[in-house]
């Protein structure tokens, strides 16, 4: 018995082998599986690292880049911050910062300078308390049409008054930087001194006023004095011829030629005093200016002197002439002063008067030209002094008045006006008129 | 002489404080054929008191002409002159401003307030003359002047 049973358990015990190895076998192939699946993670996880590393190290670079940036920024930041502070602090012109709310936020060196204070004094003020009285009003004015969004920024002439009391006088221009919702976030002033300018304006001013005052006062006593002394020269003239009239005996050969004397001189001075009032008188009449074509005026002047010209044979050459802005009775006044004297200080044969214009730069330069008696150097200045003479009345007639005349006149003009001449030989009275208007 | 009766003068008022220029308008209307009767005020009130008979006028004669100085005492020239031309009876005499004055200003001043000619005053005792004939010629045979009331 105990052959059989050991048989049976040995082909039980074979069994369980069979089993076991079949077992091992499915679990080895269920290994062999698992193996291969975990080398396919595994690899799967190589990759997926080595693509992870690379995007760490690309947002690595970034943030790098980044920071760089960042730097770059900050330092220019830096850099701007600097030159804002240099640019307020240093700028030669007073600025402030200020807010509705809290008054000064900030002010520079300039500033306190300009008004006289110290920074915490100044701090201390407010814009109302430094402003001269009278210009407060204007300035309020406009700040309100800001807060009220009606402006951003405006700009004017305004007066402070100094820790010493005197006044300072600015260009101030304010803007403003706005909250999003429109409202003002901060105000920026900008305070230009000019004092300087200003006083020097002023002065200027009062120097204008006083000289148009004693101008006005000079040709009112021209205009005054040439009527007030016309009269008792028309008595002097006028009770002498009709004395004569009356008592032709008590007046003998001698007293005729004495009374002719009388009667002379009072002509004389008549001329005299009109002389002086036409030379007042240019002092009224030179902002009139309109463009005069000067070939007109000549043609006028030529038929003046129509007779003139026949009885010395004068010959007149005329150039082309320009039109010129200018007052139309002042120049015609200059060309026949000058063509009349070169007429009349002429004792050629032929005389002859030559008018020509050249153009030069931002000038019209004309030229009067004859071949008459000459001036001599020493008296070229002196001529276009009022009632200079260089000669004799019984030589030449004439008061001495249109040199002057014409002189006021081109000089009123903004131009200039002188001789160039030989004695015997030739007169050239040059001009010029400026294109510019004065 | 057109509207005048020959053997009544003619009436002028001279307007002028002037002694001398007084002195001369007469000697110088002396040698006319016009018989003419100068009647004289020194100043613009008394011209304005004479053309209204006011007062010692009351008896004046109403003028033909009145030749008138601009530069017055009390009232001057262009005032009377502005006063008689606004005046309804008045404006219809010829008024010759008779000046020194030989300013634009005054020129056009005298004209716009309706003078009828402008005469600046003569150097001269000829000249004068000369003029106050030729005003007189003018205004008393030339033109035609309204018939007196």
């Amino acid at each position: 018995m105990s052959g059989i049973n050991y048989r049976a358990e040995l082909n039980d015990a074979l069994n369980t082998i069979q089993t076991l190895r079949d077992q091992l076998y499915c679990a080895q192939d269920e290994l062999k599986v698992t193996n291969s699946e975990l080398m396919q993670m595994t690899l799967e996880m190589d990759k997926r690292v080595a693509k992870r590393t690379e995007e760490l190290e690309e947002t690595n670079q970034q943030l790098k880049r980044e920071i760089e940036e960042r730097k770059q920024i900050e330092k220019k930041l830096l850099h701007n911050e600097e030159l804002f502070r240099k640019y307020f602090e240093l700028g030669q012109v007073g600025m402030a910062m200020t807010s509705v709310e809290k008054g000064w936020l900030k002010v520079n060196d300039y500033l306190c300078r300009m008004m006289g204070y110290s920074r915490e004094e100044l701090m201390q003020m407010t814009w109302a308390e430094m402003t001269y009285p009278d210009d407060l009003e204007p300035d309020l004015y406009q700040f309100n049409r800001m807060l009220k969004s009606e402006i951003d920024s405006y700009s004017m002439d305004k007066r402070f008054l100094r820790k010493n009391g005197e006044i300072l006088y600015t260009f101030l221009s304010v803007s403003c930087v706005r909250k999003e919702d429109g409202s003002v976030d901060y105000v920026i002033a900008h305070l230009q001194d000019i004092t300087d300018k200003m006083k020097i304006e002023i002065t200027l001013r009062e120097r204008t006023k006083d000289l148009e005052r004693s101008n006005k006062e000079l040709e009112q006593f021209a205009y005054v004095a040439s009527h007030d002394l016309q009269e008792p020269l028309r008595k002097i003239s006028s009770f002498t011829e009709l004395f004569v009239r009356r008592f032709p005996d008590l007046v003998d050969e001698k007293g005729r030629k004495y009374i002719s004397y009388i009667l002379d001189g009072a002509r004389r001075m008549q001329k005299l005093i009109q002389d002086l009032l036409l030379y007042s008188r240019v002092g009224r009449m030179n902002v009139d200016f309109q463009e005069v074509n000067l070939n007109e005026i000549i043609g006028k002047i030529k038929q003046d002197y129509s007779k003139l010209i026949a009885i010395k044979h004068v010959k007149l050459i005329v150039h082309s002439l320009p039109v010129v802005m200018v007052n139309p009775t002042g120049i015609y006044q200059v060309f026949q002063n000058l063509i009349g004297n070169a007429i009349k200080f002429n004792q050629s044969d032929r005389p002859q008067v030559i008018i020509s214009a050249k153009r030069e730069e931002e000038k019209w330069l004309f030229c009067v030209e004859d071949n008459g008696i000459g001036i001599e150097p020493e008296y070229q200045e002196r001529i276009f002094i009022i009632f200079q003479r260089l000669h004799t009345r019984e030589e030449y007639a004439g008061t001495g008045i249109g040199l002057s005349v014409c002189k006021k006149i081109i000089e009123q003009r903004g131009g200039r006006i002188w001789i160039e001449s030989e004695i015997g030989v030739e007169t050239k009275f040059f001009f010029t008129i400026p294109d510019y208007l004065i | 002489m057109k509207g005048y009766d020959l053997l009544k003068p003619v009436e002028i008022l001279l307007v002028e404080d002037d002694p001398g220029d007084i002195e001369l308008t007469r000697e110088s209307l002396k040698a006319n054929k016009i018989t003419t009767n100068l009647n004289i005020v020194h100043d613009g009130v008394s011209a304005m008191q004479y053309l209204s008979q006011e007062g010692a006028y009351s008896d004046a004669k109403r003028p033909d002409l009145i030749i008138l100085d601009l530069n017055l005492p009390k009232k001057d020239g262009l005032e009377v002159l502005d006063d008689l031309k606004t005046d309804q009876n008045l404006k219809s005499i010829p008024v010759v401003i008779l000046t020194t004055s030989e300013a634009d200003e005054d020129i056009i001043k005298s004209y716009n307030l309706g003078a009828n000619c402008y005469v600046t005053k003569p150097i001269g005792f000829k000249e004068f003359e000369k003029i106050v004939r030729s005003i007189e010629e003018f205004w008393f045979t030339v033109v035609k002047l309204p018939l007196q009331v």
